[in-house]
């Protein structure tokens, strides 16, 4: 975000609407003194307005409801009145930014029984190496576990509804069309996956991904037709975004747990105050684990929280958090809203969620929870596909 | 680990390498038999060896007597190390273009080398001719005759086959291998098809080879020329005969600059030009076959033979053949869109 006018009023009134970024944008026409001059200022201000109510982002659709990435999972989101609809990038053999959060079919799809054949030594059927068509002969499945077991067991059943793997393209004129017969300003918010894994494959996700948006006009800042967000593990990709490209689109730095393995940065590092302020060079926010921020009960049965996220608002970022699921809260949480609500309290700006329409309801209501699960229960793989289902 | 009595008990028993760059590209697993583990540095020692055990079987060659062959380098060392095993003479005929490294190698092994201007086939003075004249000349003398004597073929039937199939646990799809003399891809195309019949064999042919044209169309065409050594024929020979082909094409030598470069960097492998060939055809089969199959090809010989050619930029450059590497991706983009080049037996 910088000098236009024009684009700044659009990118805050859209995403940043919170306080600070308001303030940060404010103290760019008039550079403060110094840097910590910028991070107190933020934090007076962040602690005196009233603060408006965190952003939901449909984490790949309405996932609770539907399978996930599904136009079944967009379509819900959309009538549930989110502020976004996540969208994850891959790409095709023939170089098709398509909506999957995988780089494997695996866990997603009836791939196995339609390609037996086109998996890789490593038994795993990589959407590298299908094109478009191919994919258009699977069906999209509720996730399942390297087991097979449904990862949700109450979610949507499995081998029903006939959904197809959709291209970013089409997901972006299904939203830009209901945006129009629905009177709404619903934004997309866009991850690009494995974006080196791709690139060591010859395959360009950030290049392939800013072409559509572009086909689109999703890439002029100025002049966008709908709200677009772009988040990335990878800071490299964030900054080539903004330095290479010139995009002036909101970015994301997605903060992973080390242990998944998402890249070679040490995200430990990113979580500190410090890590909190190099980001800010390049990007206008951070996407946080719910684990990075929420860390369940004391003694006196109180919840406990870390010091990112007022590390992240120190340094004038917002805060998105994911994952938000009522059918798997974190330890300690008795429900749904009440985590929502815990983590709003906090000055959380938005929240992925599988459940989006299950908006932070006042203090005082109160609902039936859901059973709580066991968080622990994480999938495997994370290295290779980021499929760690607390990743968003 | 082996403990042996003479050097040609070590001959075989090749290691299999798996190049991760190439396979992680392609969602194959591509494997090369590292033939230049073999005592004489090539897989021409296992036809040495077996050519030289038939004949003493046979009674047609006896201790004292001397070996005689036309070669392009690395039977003419493999039968200069046998020779040795068995108290056996050995004289090689090679043209004069061959990379001196050869040349050099046969000395040092203590053979009698004979070397005549390169000539095409039909000229009494090639080599070939040349040694079938000397041998005939001298009853004390025995020809090798690689291109003729299936004993070759034959030995990839009992060991180089076997060998893969052991190591790759019966799973090889796609076998990859120049020929020259042929007797590589026949041998180990009988035993594996012998085992599984739906193993695929491709065959990497070099410009100025006539057998992909060949195969195509039953005419030996060929066009250009090569860098390569001993590969490629303009002529039906017995070993070749014995081929069981289903896939063939022609890669030029620009190619395989860009993959030996590519495999030093990323595997800190040296190959020789005729086993860039051959991973170029696993290539090839591995983008227009994959993801998931078992690929397995052959590093021929020692890298270091193919030094004042392959890894020589002026040599590259006097040739017309590129200097600089193709970037890896657009070589495979290449790969892709060009399967209307590979000629199938049955298309």
């Amino acid at each position: 975000m910088k000098g236009n006018c024009k684009g700044l009023v659009i990118l805050v009134g859209w995403l940043l609407l919170t306080p600070v970024a308001v303030a940060q944008a404010t103290m760019e026409e008039n550079p403060p003194s110094s840097e910590a001059e910028i991070a107190q200022e933020d934090v007076m201000i962040a602690t005196e307005s009233e603060r408006p109510a965190p952003i939901v982002i449909a984490h790949r659709g309405a996932s609770g409801y539907a399978p996930e990435h599904s136009v079944a999972a967009l379509a819900m989101a959309h009538a549930m009145n989110v502020d976004f609809i996540e969208q994850d990038v891959v790409l095709t053999r023939d170089h098709v930014p398509v909506v999957l959060h995988d780089i494997v079919l695996d866990h997603i799809s009836n791939v196995q029984k339609v390609f037996p054949d086109k998996k890789r030594p490593d038994d795993r059927y990589y959407v590298l190496d299908f094109t478009f068509a191919e994919l258009q002969q699977l069906d999209l499945t509720e996730r399942r576990t390297a087991a097979g077991e449904q990862r949700y067991p109450t979610r949507f059943p499995a081998g029903r509804g006939k959904l197809k793997i959709m291209s970013l393209a089409q997901q972006i004129e299904l939203i830009l069309g209901l945006n129009q017969t629905r009177g709404t300003q619903t934004g997309l918010y866009i991850e690009l996956k494995n974006v080196r894994w791709h690139k060591q494959q010859g395959y360009d996700v950030i290049k392939q991904t800013l072409q559509v948006l572009g086909q689109y006009g999703l890439t002029d800042a100025t002049n966008l037709p709908a709200p677009v967000i772009l988040q990335c593990f990878d800071p490299e990709v964030l900054r080539r975004i903004k330095r290479e490209f010139l995009l002036e689109l909101p970015l994301i730095q997605l903060i992973a747990d080390n242990s998944w393995n998402e890249s070679d940065i040490d995200y430990q590092t990113m979580l500190s105050a410090a890590g909190m302020e190099t980001l800010r060079n390049y990007a206008d926010g951070v996407g946080l684990w719910v684990d990075q921020v929420y860390l369940g009960l004391d003694e006196q049965g109180q919840p406990q929280f870390s010091k990112v996220v007022d590390y992240a608002k120190a340094a004038g970022l917002t805060v998105h958090v994911y994952t938000l699921r009522a059918d798997e809260l974190p330890a300690g949480a008795e429900s749904y809203e009440q985590l929502w609500q815990w983590l709003t309290d906090i000055g959380v700006d938005g929240f992925f969620t599988d459940f989006p329409d299950r908006p932070a309801p006042r203090v005082s209501d109160t609902f039936d929870s859901p059973p709580s699960h066991d968080h622990s229960n994480q999938e495997e793989d994370q290295s290779l596909q980021s499929d760690n289902d607390d990743i968003d | 680990m082996h403990v042996a009595k003479r050097s040609a008990e070590l001959i075989g028993q090749t290691d299999l390498l798996r190049l991760n760059s190439l396979s992680d590209l392609t969602g194959c697993d591509i494997w090369v038999k590292l033939e230049s583990q073999n005592p004489g540095g090539s897989i021409k020692d296992r036809a040495a060896l077996q050519m030289i055990k038939d004949a003493l079987a046979r009674g047609e060659l006896k201790p004292g007597m001397t070996i005689v062959e036309g070669t392009a380098g690395n039977t003419g060392i493999g039968l200069a190390v046998v020779a040795r095993s068995f108290g056996l003479n050995m004289l090689a005929v090679m043209p004069n273009d061959q990379t001196k490294e050869k040349e050099r190698m046969i000395t040092l092994h203590g053979a009698e080398l004979v070397t005549v201007d390169p000539v095409p086939f039909k000229n009494e003075n090639h080599f070939y001719h040349t040694a079938r004249r000397l041998a005939e000349q001298n009853e004390n003398y025995w020809w090798a005759n690689q291109f003729e004597n299936t004993s070759n073929a034959r030995a990839h039937y009992l060991t180089t086959g076997p060998e893969i199939w052991e190591q790759t646990q019966g799973r090889v799809d796609i076998l990859v291998s120049v020929a020259g003399t042929g007797g590589t891809i026949a041998g180990n195309s009988m035993f594996l098809k012998e085992k599984n019949p739906d193993v695929q064999v491709w065959l990497a042919d070099p410009d100025g080879s006539g057998i992909y044209h060949y195969l195509k169309t039953g005419d030996y065409v060929s066009q250009g020329s090569s860098f390569t050594e001993g590969i490629g024929i303009m002529r039906l020979v017995e070993n070749f005969r014995l081929a069981q082909i289903d896939a063939a094409v022609n890669l030029p030598d620009d190619d395989l600059v860009t993959l030996s470069r590519y495999l030093v960097q990323q595997e800190g492998l040296v190959l020789g030009s005729s086993s860039c060939l051959n991973v170029a055809g696993a290539l090839q089969a591995a983008v227009l076959h994959g993801p998931g199959k078992t690929i397995v090809t052959f590093a021929c010989d020692l890298g270091e033979r193919s030094a004042s050619k392959l890894y020589n930029p002026e040599y590259l450059a006097q040739r017309g053949v590129r200097t600089e590497p193709e970037p890896i991706h657009s070589l495979i983009a290449r790969y892709r869109q060009q399967g209307d080049l590979v000629w199938y037996r049955n298309p």
